[in-house]
């Protein structure tokens, strides 16, 4: 809550509140140092300026300084102190008490250097001009301090970025030596991306001065793993894309995004030649469309089986409901569940009557079985309940509504796990088929690739493979497991407990006992 | 030397208060230089204030007036807390001239009065803060140290 600033502002500035000062004295513009300090306030040359000052009646008073600090005046103690006006409006103070009330300004958290703020007339705000002896080493200090603080947010950021940085990093190295191989992984990171040979001078130096430049960068940034060589580069961009990659294929604008990988593997005149076995980059910018193929052939050949089997384990409709509003409903809970959350919150500036939520809240409640399709009713609806809780609870906002919105509900925390775990299962897929297949078609054994050149002879032509059969093998056993949820639905029993009851039951059912 | 800073300040106050204050102010109680009482009432005919007078507690450290003092509404038994949006149902003030950011020694008992009658004047909520009875019930900080959580809490 602001507690008004400008309000303040606006008090601190009126008239009425201004200490009794006298406009018309003159200001002592002297500049020598006081005896016991080294900090000398410097007065204003123009004595006795009126600047915005209101007339005030001339009294015999109006001729005694008076400090705005202490309130005291020259009737006081008048051979001890230096009198200082170190602003163009009326305000003049004592030297000592000026100079008590910057220390306190200035005064530093326990343990830190004080260091200099910018001192300002509280009714003028006009930066005082404050006399202080200048160290070289102790201005320089000054300033490295302040850029250290100017520096604590973008290193933060740069922290966070380079820890999801260096995590996605060693996962997408770990990920291409579970996939590939060890051996293979090694070979591909050594070998260098780009020709590294340049024969030009200007090559060479720009060469050099990438190299030094790396350097540097991994000096300056020690949250990033340092780059050796420019020409791994690449490897440094794409390795850390791998996660973030699987992830993203989940959604549903991955197929989309990833069928764009052929066209850009084409693009390279060397990769335009197609040979068996393909070469790995093409078989894997393959996988979109063989996924999108698989999407619509499972779609069209169980698609209706697998929605008939969902109904089949849901209750029963009730009077003047039908399945797939049953369904529809179900789906807006699981929508609740989403990871993101982006919640929109507006205040409603006008007045609304605190009754004028619920009767919203009862309509969205009888809304809800449609709401199913729609996030932006699905919105509202899940803003009903809290309206519905501000009304009859604190009547802490009666003027303001609050509205949420749920928006992306399409990746859950398993939906992540799994994506990220799906490499290692590939892999130990792969595994599995380089002992369970023939010797001649893995080149397994001694003789290896006697069988020729096929795609399970590699690592990863096997995780490949490894990866498409356990997602078959996962819908077939989930679509089992559906088949048979919805073929026992309707043989299941609760059974009566059997054994000693506890508590109060006990007793009551020990009268049963005597009584019969 | 600091003791007696506050001190003579706060007598030449007191000698300024006792001579004339403006409407609507009036001292209850100045017995020492650590504790006042006044008494403040809202002069124009807002609906929720009308007709009520408000007890103001003030508080001064030996550092008055380089450090503000602490203000607070005080319950009496015809001295209710009033409604305001920055004002706790305990009495603790929300308001940036109290807050250490905010005081300069420019401020004294009458203007901080006088800043708490216009703050009321200008008021058209009939409301507590957000989270009021949360506060109320978990503060055991000292209002000038709450200030500062309150600002870095809500901007």
């Amino acid at each position: 809550m602001a507690s008004a600033p400008s309000q303040a502002s606006q008090r601190r500035s009126s008239p009425s509140e201004r200490p009794a000062s006298p406009h018309a004295s003159p200001s002592i513009a002297r500049t020598q140092s006081s005896p016991d300090s080294d900090v000398v306030v410097v007065g204003a040359s123009q004595p006795g300026s009126a600047a915005g000052s209101i007339p005030q009646p001339k009294t015999a008073a109006a001729e005694i300084r008076r400090c705005w600090v202490c309130m005291g005046d020259e009737t006081d103690d008048p051979e001890n102190n230096i009198w200082r006006s170190p602003c163009p409006c009326s305000l003049i103070a004592h030297e000592s008490c000026l100079l008590e009330w910057i220390a306190d300004k200035e005064s530093p958290p326990p343990g830190q250097i004080a260091h200099t703020h910018e001192i300002k007339c509280p009714q003028c705000q006009t930066p005082l001009k404050i006399l202080r002896p200048r160290d070289p080493l102790v201005t320089l200090t000054d300033g490295v301090q302040r850029i250290a603080r100017s520096l604590i947010l973008p290193t933060a950021l740069c922290g966070v970025v380079g820890c999801f940085y260096s995590g996605f990093l060693s996962y997408g190295a770990n990920t291409l030596a579970l996939v590939f191989g060890t051996d293979a992984a090694n070979a591909l990171l050594a070998q260098p991306t780009f020709n590294s040979i340049h024969t030009s001078h200007i090559a060479r130096w720009l060469q050099v001065a990438g190299d030094h430049g790396l350097r540097a960068f991994g000096q300056l940034f020690p949250f990033f793993p340092r780059v050796r060589s420019p020409a791994n580069i690449p490897y440094y961009l794409g390795l850390p894309l791998i996660g973030p990659s699987l992830v993203l294929w989940r959604t549903s604008f991955g197929d989309i995004g990833f069928s764009m990988l052929i066209p850009i593997y084409f693009f390279d005149s060397e990769n335009r030649v197609i040979n068996w076995p393909p070469a790995p980059g093409l078989a894997f910018a393959t996988l979109p469309y063989l996924r999108t193929a698989y999407t619509e052939f499972y779609k069209y050949t169980f698609g209706d089986l697998e929605k008939k089997w969902d109904r089949a384990v849901m209750r029963t409709p009730r009077e003047g409901e039908t399945a797939e509003q049953i369904a529809a409903a179900q789906a807006a809970d699981e929508e609740e569940h989403a990871i993101f959350e982006l919640e929109i919150v507006r205040e409603v500036e006008h007045e609304h009557d605190p009754e004028e939520p619920i009767p919203r809240a009862q309509n969205q409640a009888q809304a809800e079985p449609q709401a199913g399709e729609n996030i932006a009713a699905n919105g509202a609806d899940g803003a009903a309940p809290g309206n519905g809780n501000n009304a009859q609870g604190q009547n802490n906002w009666p003027n303001g509504l609050e509205f949420r919105q749920d928006v992306s509900a399409t990746l859950s925390a398993d939906t992540i796990m799994g994506a990220l775990f799906f490499p290692a299962v590939a892999a130990a897929m792969g595994e599995v088929l380089k002992i369970s297949l023939p010797a001649r078609w893995v080149g397994r054994g001694v003789g290896v690739r006697v069988g020729g050149r096929g795609l399970l002879m590699e690592k990863w032509g096997r995780s490949l493979v490894g990866g498409c059969i356990f997602v078959v093998l996962k819908d077939v056993v989930t679509l089992y497991c559906k088949w048979r949820k919805a073929r026992d639905f309707g043989k299941r029993k609760v059974l009566d407990f059997v054994g000693k009851k506890k508590g109060g039951m006990l007793d009551r059912d020990r009268g049963h006992n005597t009584g019969f | 030397m600091a003791t007696s800073f506050a001190t003579k300040r706060l007598s030449k106050e007191l000698n300024k208060i006792n001579g004339q204050l403006p409407p609507g102010i009036s001292l209850v109680k100045a017995d020492d230089f650590q504790e006042w009482q006044l008494d403040i009432k809202v002069l124009d005919n807002n609906p929720i204030y009308l007709n009520q007078t408000y007890r103001l507690m003030f508080k001064f450290s030996s550092s008055y007036p380089i450090e503000p003092p602490e203000v607070t509404f005080l319950a009496c038994p015809d001295r209710p807390i009033p409604m305001h949006p920055h004002i706790y149902s305990n009495g603790i003030i929300c308001l940036d001239l109290l807050g250490m950011q905010g005081w300069s020694p420019v401020q004294n008992v009458e203007s901080i009065c006088m800043s708490l009658q216009s703050m009321l004047t200008g008021n058209t909520k009939n409301e507590r803060p957000e989270g009021d009875q949360q506060f109320v019930a978990n503060n055991r900080r000292r209002p000038r140290d709450i200030d500062f959580y309150y600002h870095d809490n809500t901007v």
